[in-house]
């Protein structure tokens, strides 16, 4: 379980160009949770993933890993780490090692394991993101391509067995066969491990379909915490901030909009055709 | 951390100073640099001081965001400071177990920090008040004669105008790989400088492709919005000297009378 | 000369990347036809590796072809000559946003290549300014392009083209590493420029940003698949299935409902177009009721 408490973090305190990145945040994640943020570029996302894996220290606040609090002085850097993965956004331009398989076993290694632990995490976690372990393990990861680099490197987080794994944007600039690869991996590793996995995404279809907690995240606040169904439900709120539901939802609100009785606004394709059907076949 | 950096930055402004032709203020600034070195007593140093003061008050900067930005450097005035007060040999007038201040020493440490101090303020006023490209503009035309004998000065300044347009690019860039790096439980802080220079490796390796990457996208970049060297370019901005310069010319060549009469 | 009514022709173009390593290597572009009419709005679409990149760098003439003809305002591209001319009428903006800034300043960045052509300070000052204000960052001129958002950064991009007065602007995958609201921001202005005259040649991968084009052209594996209107290649949603393109989601959901046997016209592709057979079917309803 993850248990954030009013933390709050500024950048440049004191300064003239001060800012607030994220003010009083507090929510919980259950353990075995697919969790979704959202919140446009800037909203303050990107600091509250940093956070939550001590990349940053809030200037008040704490924030709860299991029974652990990460955020006290002096805690054990690495046990963090370990206990949460994070995935940066374009992660395969952290590619350094000379082959695929050295690559993914930088992080166990830093965990100080033994070479035969990571040896088998290495193989583990290239199979989890799909790749045969024999076949990738001793290329270069500079000559694969975009999609499989990016596997190689959501590997070399999962390898650390990361209690809660962090994705920011993981499908960011794939083309949409990847993408939908890559978010089927995602989903696989989630059933496979029973961790928790947070996604964050500007794809609302994404987050919709595969998420049970959404947070969304507005100017360095928590404004909505709830299921898919709940959050999207406040559709109006979503457009005020500049994001939205689903396309599909939105679709279906525009039509209620302009007078067409719609009932039930679902937030995927078959739903939304579904509505739409009852109201033509009457 | 990175965002506080500020020497090399430029200040918003449009004082007498920020309003100079970009020539006058590069030719002030080595000016003043050199009178620094020919400046020899107390006087000398005092009037050089006031002249900079001056300058500053002329510029509106706020002292404070002066200060900021040479605080990385002030480690290596005192360095240079302690390290002239122990070795100049003379009359003792005080003693430190081995070590011994003299009165030269005293002298030539205070004389070097002094100028050091000034010469970098000095020169972080030429950045805080002309804009990169003005800078680089400027550097481009007064070296430009120099290229009848080869030097390629539009290359030099289009290099310079490049390296400071992708120098917050790059940092940036350090920044998001060495956190993702530490996300997988890397450490740059602890251990011996031979473990903390391999250490480095997972951050050179992607920031050198990195750079790559850029260097190619940019060049292509460049390429497609006709680029092609210096040749029948114009420009946008053309420098123009007014009766500003004049004044600051003036100014200059009376404060550099002055130390080279009075100063030595 | 006089103007060509199509400002992009192609006749068997091909492209084949030199590598050392041959398997690797093969056509990027493999005999491709095809023209662009001049002051149309193009959508080319193809999933990464499929070519369309190299076909972007070819109409720019910043590659050449190794086989074929490819002409732009009638200049052939394979003649060095003309180089200038071609990367003038053709514009480009590129995919990554931090990467074709050149300078620290905004506007200075934008006269970046008037000044390349040799034009006088007066007058390139008036390019840019109108350029600023057509993208609608005209505020930002005097900022430094790494303090603005990607969104903005690409709109800056545009403005560097548009103030070459081009004829035509090629888009390479310009939103493909934005978020959803600097997306629309880009779109909106592709689109403003449309309407204006320019010619566009948006290159993607979002479906959904094609359906809005004149013309697609559908690339895959270094060749043309499709090509047509939106609703003429839209309505193949099995054919851009099997080569793993998404389908717009008007289209998706007109194919359920066409399943339960409600009569929806194949040429519905835009949301808009579905919510107006919607409007109507349901008016009519009341109607007789």
């Amino acid at each position: 379980m993850i248990k954030v408490s009013n933390i709050t973090h500024v950048y440049s305190k004191g300064l003239p160009d001060e800012s607030v990145a994220l003010d009083d945040v507090s929510f919980t994640i259950e353990d075995g949770s697919f969790t979704g943020i959202i919140g446009h570029t800037g909203s303050g996302k990107s600091t509250l993933l940093q956070h939550l894996n001590g990349l940053l220290k809030p200037d008040s606040g704490h924030i709860f890993v299991g029974d652990t609090d990460i955020t006290e002085k002096g805690s054990n850097l690495l046990e963090i780490r370990r206990k949460v993965g994070l995935v940066f956004q374009y992660p395969e331009y952290q590619l350094f090692e000379e082959t695929v398989a050295m690559d993914v076993a930088f992080g166990p290694k830093n965990l100080g394991l033994s070479d035969e632990e990571v040896r088998a995490r290495t193989v583990e976690a290239l199979e989890l993101v799909g790749l045969d372990a024999e076949e990738f393990g001793g290329k270069s990861p500079f000559e694969l391509s975009g999609g499989q680099k990016r596997r190689v490197a959501i590997a070399g987080v999962v390898a650390m067995r990361p209690e809660v794994l962090i994705l920011d944007e993981p499908t960011a600039g794939l083309d949409p066969k990847t993408h939908k690869d890559v978010l089927g991996m995602i989903n696989d590793i989630h059933e496979k491990q029973h961790n928790i996995t947070i996604l964050v995404s500007h794809n609302m279809s994404d987050v919709a379909a595969m998420c049970d907690h959404v947070l969304v995240i507005n100017k360095g606040k928590l404004v909505m915490d709830g299921t898919p169904e709940e959050v999207f439900g406040r559709a109006d709120e979503l457009n005020e901030m500049g994001l939205s539901a689903p396309p599909a939802a939105e679709f279906l609100r525009r039509l209620k909009a302009s007078g067409v009785p719609i009932g039930r606004i679902p937030l995927d394709v078959a739903g939304a055709a579904d509505e739409i059907i009852k109201v033509l076949g009457r | 951390m990175i965002r506080d950096i500020t020497l090399g930055q430029y200040y918003q402004g449009t004082s007498l100073i920020h309003r100079l032709d970009p020539r006058t203020k590069i030719i002030a600034t080595i000016l003043y640099i050199i009178v620094l070195f020919i400046a020899q007593n107390a006087f000398g140093l005092a009037i050089s001081t006031l002249a900079l003061i001056a300058v500053i008050a002329l510029s509106k900067v706020p002292l404070g965001f002066i200060l900021r930005g040479v605080k990385p450097i002030f480690i290596i005035i005192v360095f240079t400071f302690v390290l002239n007060l122990f070795m100049i040999p003379g009359e003792a007038i005080a003693v430190l177990g081995p070590l011994t201040i003299t009165r030269e020493s005293l002298r030539t440490a205070s004389f070097l920090a002094g100028r050091l101090v000034l010469l970098i303020f000095g020169a972080s006023l030429l950045t805080l008040t002309t804009k990169p490209i003005g800078l680089t503009d400027g550097i481009e035309k007064l070296i430009s004669p120099l290229r009848r004998i080869g030097v390629p000065a539009h290359e030099i300044a289009m290099m310079m105008t490049i390296a400071l347009r992708f120098i917050p690019t790059l940092l940036e860039e350090t920044d998001k790989i060495m956190k993702a790096q530490q996300a997988r439980g890397a450490d740059f802080e602890t251990g011996s400088l031979v473990k903390r220079a391999k250490n480095l490796i997972p951050i050179l390796v992607p920031l050198f492709i990195s750079s790559f990457r850029i260097a190619q996208d940019l060049a292509m970049a460049m390429e497609a919005r006709c680029y092609r060297g210096g040749e029948g370019r114009t420009r946008m901005n053309s420098m123009q000297m007014t009766r500003l310069d004049l004044a600051g010319f003036a100014f200059q060549a009376a404060f550099a009378a002055i130390i080279i009469i009075f100063g030595r | 000369m006089p103007k060509e009514s199509d400002i992009i022709r192609a006749d068997e173009l091909t492209f084949e990347y030199i590598t050392d390593e041959s398997a690797a290597g093969g056509k990027a572009i493999d005999s491709v036809s095809f023209t662009v009419k001049r002051g149309s709005f193009t959508a080319i679409i193809g999933r990464n590796g499929s070519g369309k990149s190299t076909l972007a760098k070819n109409m720019n003439a910043l590659l050449f072809p190794t086989g074929g003809k490819l002409w732009v305002d009638g200049y052939d591209t394979s003649n060095e000559e003309y180089l200038w001319d071609i990367r003038r009428c053709a514009a480009m903006v590129f995919q990554n946003p931090d990467n074709q800034l050149v300078s620290t300043i905004v506007e200075d960045d934008v006269a970046f290549g008037p000044e390349n052509l040799g034009i006088t300070p007066g007058k390139i000052r008036d390019r840019v300014d109108e350029a600023l204000k057509d993208v609608g960052m005209y505020e930002f001129r005097k900022k430094a392009p790494h303090l603005l958002s990607g969104g903005q950064k690409q709109r800056i991009a545009i403005a560097g083209a548009m103030a070459m007065h081009p004829d035509c602007i090629i888009m390479d995958e310009p939103t493909a590493m934005l978020d959803p609201k600097g997306r629309s921001a880009v779109l909106n202005i592709a689109h403003k420029l449309h309407r204006r005259g320019m010619t566009i040649v948006l290159i993607t991968h979002f479906m959904e940003e094609a359906a809005t084009a004149d013309d697609v052209i559908i690339m895959d594996g270094g060749h043309i698949v499709m090509k047509g209107t939106p609703e003429e290649v839209f309505s193949r949603a099995d054919e851009l299935r099997a080569i793993n393109l998404d389908i717009p989601i008007a289209v998706r959901l007109a194919e359920h409902i066409r399943a339960a046997g409600i009569d929806l016209p194949k040429s519905i592709v835009t949301e808009d177009e579905l919510a107006d057979f919607i409007l109507k079917r349901t008016e009519t309803h009341d109607k007789g009721q």
